[in-house]
């Protein structure tokens, strides 16, 4: 699904300036815009607003671990914009300028705790989150003319906040989560939603996590194939 | 499915509170790669010795309350002065990370003692 989006301005120029070099390396052919950042996209294309954001721009990686032909050196592109990379605490590395913080996640496969995985086709380090292949597998195209963006469906955003939400340390990004949630609830394709929920079989634990979700955001389960 | 006016003041809160722990935590990362950088001046000394002029570069810094003065040898010295212009950008960020935190500080300490104000 692609679509094109008229406003050109949604995003501030320092934002746009990274999107554009990341297109330009081939990132978005599988690869996404993740987080906060995905919200003016929403607003823009799908009439859902909400306008908190932080400073961090989250990306979704999609790469193969078998795969190690390089593809683009991501770590330059982004120095190269005059970032600055850092190692956090947990060993992932980050890119900083004037307080926008650059970051990439990958899906972790069940079973796996590993801290940091290595993207060599693009020189980046990941944080592994459960996922994330949800987002990656159903995503939509943001034609702006001279770039494209691929960012999850809204109603793949819906569903992994869902059950994303119920497992955050902290209480605040759970709320801002299911905040997002009760603001893209009253905007779901209904066929969209469906598709996504039976495209894979949710165990149990992460069926409470969706009932739990629902019952904050008075959102009904059904909608959700649950009983 | 919207949410009630406390509700949306505690998101803000909560948001603004991650915010200030992704800003500490960044500025945390952003000291520890300074730290591994050269600091100091690099400059350029001459000296005349027996009738030649020579010409060295070294580093000037402060270690304490003392200045130090290290000779840098000439294939050393474009790969120090490359560490010395990145390690500027480090500390230009780190300042830009402190004003953020004490902004976003202030902005927390706002929110509290609203909270207060209308408890009482």
């Amino acid at each position: 699904m692609q679509i094109e989006v008229k406003n050109k301005k949604i995003f501030p120029p320092e934002v746009i300036e990274l999107l554009k070099a990341f297109y330009s390396a081939g990132f978005f052919e599988e690869s996404m815009l993740i987080g906060s950042w995905v919200m003016p996209l929403y607003h823009e294309v799908f009439g859902i607003s909400y306008v908190l954001r932080t400073l961090d721009i989250d990306f979704a990686v999609k790469f193969a671990s078998h795969s190690k032909t390089p593809k683009a050196d991501i770590e330059k592109i982004i120095t190269d914009l005059g970032y600055l990379p850092v190692i956090s605490q947990s060993g992932i590395r980050k890119f900083t300028r004037e307080n926008l913080t650059v970051e990439f996640v990958a899906h972790r496969k069940g079973g796996r705790d590993d801290e940091v995985v290595s993207v060599r086709q693009w020189n980046i380090t990941a944080a592994p989150l459960p996922f994330i292949d949800l987002l990656l597998s159903f995503p939509f195209i943001a034609d702006f003319g001279d770039f494209k963006i691929r960012a999850p469906l809204p109603e793949a955003f819906f569903v992994h906040k869902l059950i994303t939400s119920q497992r955050r340390f902290g209480e605040s990004k759970k709320d801002k989560d299911l905040e997002q949630c009760s603001v893209i609830a009253g905007h779901l394709d209904t066929k969209r939603l469906n598709n996504i929920i039976e495209s894979a079989k949710f165990s149990k634990k992460t069926q409470k996590s969706f009932r739990a979700s629902c019952e904050t955001i008075d959102f009904p389960p059904q909608k959700l194939g649950l009983k | 499915m919207s949410m009630k006016v406390a509700e949306k003041d505690k998101v803000i809160s909560g948001m603004l509170q991650d915010e200030l722990r992704r800003c500490e935590e960044m500025l945390d990362s952003l000291k520890k790669s300074a730290s591994k950088l050269p600091k100091g001046v690099l400059s350029l000394r001459k000296k005349r010795y027996k009738k030649k002029l020579y010409s060295y570069y070294y580093l000037k810094y402060r270690e304490g309350k003392d200045v130090v003065s290290k000779h840098i040898s000439n294939k050393n010295v474009q790969d120090i002065a490359e560490k010395l212009e990145q390690r500027k950008k480090y500390i230009m960020e780190i300042k830009s990370y402190e004003k953020r935190i004490a902004y976003l500080e202030k902005m927390l300490k706002a929110g509290r003692k609203r909270v207060h104000a209308n408890r009482g």
